[in-house]
């Protein structure tokens, strides 16, 4: 790259919202292509470099017993290499040093360190599988025991040298907030990572306060005590928000019948907006966990509660005792 | 998946190598002419042609001219090859490999194919390119649903551990 073209893309602000981090390095050249600061050889240079780095992987792949593989197979593994590739540039800092990095740095050795940064990610991936183990949450729920216990076997079978770009299973027990656009292993760091947020706000208050909340819960719904579907922190988040709401002290969970009427009456006579704008104030000051994913689980919930509220069910919505 | 970057420029790729590839056919004579066999520069054209075209009709990508050079070097000895017919056998038996390499869903390794195909070929249909067809699709037929019937079996573990060279090979004598 000339020095001018580093000079000159630096000058011309590149658009981020065109610039998608599940398919960095593709959005960012189709970016600098957009604003006429990529060359036309330097453009073919990268398209063929990336064509011979595929090549290689294929020939990995098929382990010479083959030298054809079919373009479903090609295309998954280009989607893993550009996944690797993406892993280092994301990594790099900044847009400006991944611009750099890509257009200075043959693709087979952006390969190679994406390979490093996954190795690295998936040692990350299992401090934070040790943090969600030792922050376990005693509660018979199966899909929540099942997920903890069986993650280590998602991390040894994710494949970083073919299909990087895969999660190697399913993940049964749901998150309050499901990230959907994450892939590989950014899927699962991003999945326990909020895991352990959920344990840590949850192991706030008393072990027994959370196996009642969660037992009550079972008990209304009529489900053994092993087999709902549900994600524990949502049950314990949403009744910690209104013990808030309610000035209780900070520790407890439960909430009367009565009380619940009281939040009613409360709420009853402010609009919409402005029971967002409360309970949302309460959530974002909530200790405990991530303060941002506690915002991002009152934000999906909202409706809910909005709902609940509007229509006098708060009781049935809550987990109460009378 | 983006315009800028995907599969296609594979093909792109391939096609602007054109020559370098037909060169190395031509260097694969080096082998052949040892029975009396050769390819025309124009006839080595004509293979890159058809390897690039079967390719793109079986949805396959190839890394090198694999394929070609295993099917001369296996075929050049043939009793059934002659200058006359080396070209145009050539050009067939690529759009067979490639087609059934694909029908077999890549389960078997591009050798056993080639030997496959070349004995049928050779022993079994003296030489004739149209009745080693049907042997092969007959033979890709009964593979398929065999390892289909494995792959929904409750025991796929136990099924699959079975050694696919000599599997193919126990179908193809059972037909003799």
């Amino acid at each position: 790259m000339t020095k001018n073209k580093i000079i000159s893309y630096k000058q011309t602000k590149l658009n981020a919202s065109n610039i998608k981090y599940n398919d960095y390095m593709r959005t960012l050249l189709a970016e600098l292509d957009r604003l006429g600061l990529i060359s036309d050889t330097q453009l073919k240079k990268i398209r063929s470099d990336i064509m011979d780095t595929l090549l290689e992987i294929i020939r990995w792949w098929t382990d010479d017993e083959s030298t054809s593989v079919m373009t479903d197979t090609a295309n998954d593994l280009m989607m893993n290499l550009l996944f690797t590739v993406d892993a280092y540039l994301i990594g790099v800092g900044n847009t400006e040093h991944a611009v750099e990095t890509m257009l200075e740095t043959p693709v087979i050795n952006l390969y190679y360190e994406g390979l490093q940064r996954l190795k690295l990610y998936v040692c990350e991936a299992t401090g934070l599988l040790v943090r969600v183990k030792r922050t376990r949450l005693n509660i018979p729920n199966i899909y929540y025991n099942e997920t903890i216990d069986s993650f280590i076997d998602l991390l040894k079978k994710y494949d970083m040298k073919f299909g990087s770009h895969h999660v190697p299973g399913d993940i049964d027990y749901p998150l309050a907030v499901q990230s959907k656009s994450l892939r590989g292993i950014h899927a699962l760091r991003g999945y326990l990572m909020n895991l352990a947020s959920e344990n840590g706000f949850c192991r706030q208050y008393e072990s027994e306060e959370i196996a009642k909340l969660y037992a009550l819960f079972c008990d209304k719904r009529k489900y053994p005590y092993s087999e709902p579907r549900v994600n524990i922190f949502s049950l314990v988040f949403v009744n910690a928000l209104f013990n808030e709401y309610l000035r209780k002290e900070p520790g407890t969970l439960m909430i009367t019948e009565d009380e619940c009427e009281v939040i009613e009456s409360l709420l009853e006579s402010v609009t919409d907006d402005e029971r967002r704008t409360i309970l949302g104030g309460i959530a974002s000051k909530m200790i405990g966990g991530n303060p941002q994913y506690n915002v991002k689980t009152a934000t999906k919930i909202m409706p809910e509660i909005l709902n609940a509220i509007k229509n006098n069910t708060l009781k049935n919505y809550l987990i109460c005792i009378k | 998946m983006h315009t800028l970057i995907n599969i296609n420029d594979f093909y792109a790729l391939q096609s602007s190598k054109n020559e370098e590839l037909a060169s190395e056919v031509m260097v694969l004579n080096d082998i052949s002419v040892e029975y009396g066999l050769t390819l025309t520069k124009y006839q080595a054209a004509e293979l890159v042609d058809t390897r690039n075209n079967a390719l793109r009709e079986s949805n396959r990508l190839e890394t090198e001219l694999g394929a070609v050079k295993k099917i001369i070097e296996r075929f050049c000895s043939s009793s059934y090859l002659s200058k006359d017919n080396y070209g145009e056998t050539l050009n067939e038996l690529l759009e067979l490999f490639y087609h059934y390499k694909t029908e077999l869903r890549d389960r078997i390794s591009d050798i056993e194919l080639i030997d496959i195909m070349y004995d049928l070929f050779e022993s079994k249909f003296h030489g004739s390119i149209d009745l080693m067809e049907d042997g092969i699709f007959q033979l890709s037929n009964k593979l398929n649903n065999e390892l289909y019937t494995e792959d929904s079996s409750d025991d796929v573990e136990q099924d699959m551990s079975n050694d696919d060279d000599n599997y193919i090979w126990d179908d193809y004598n059972d037909e003799e």
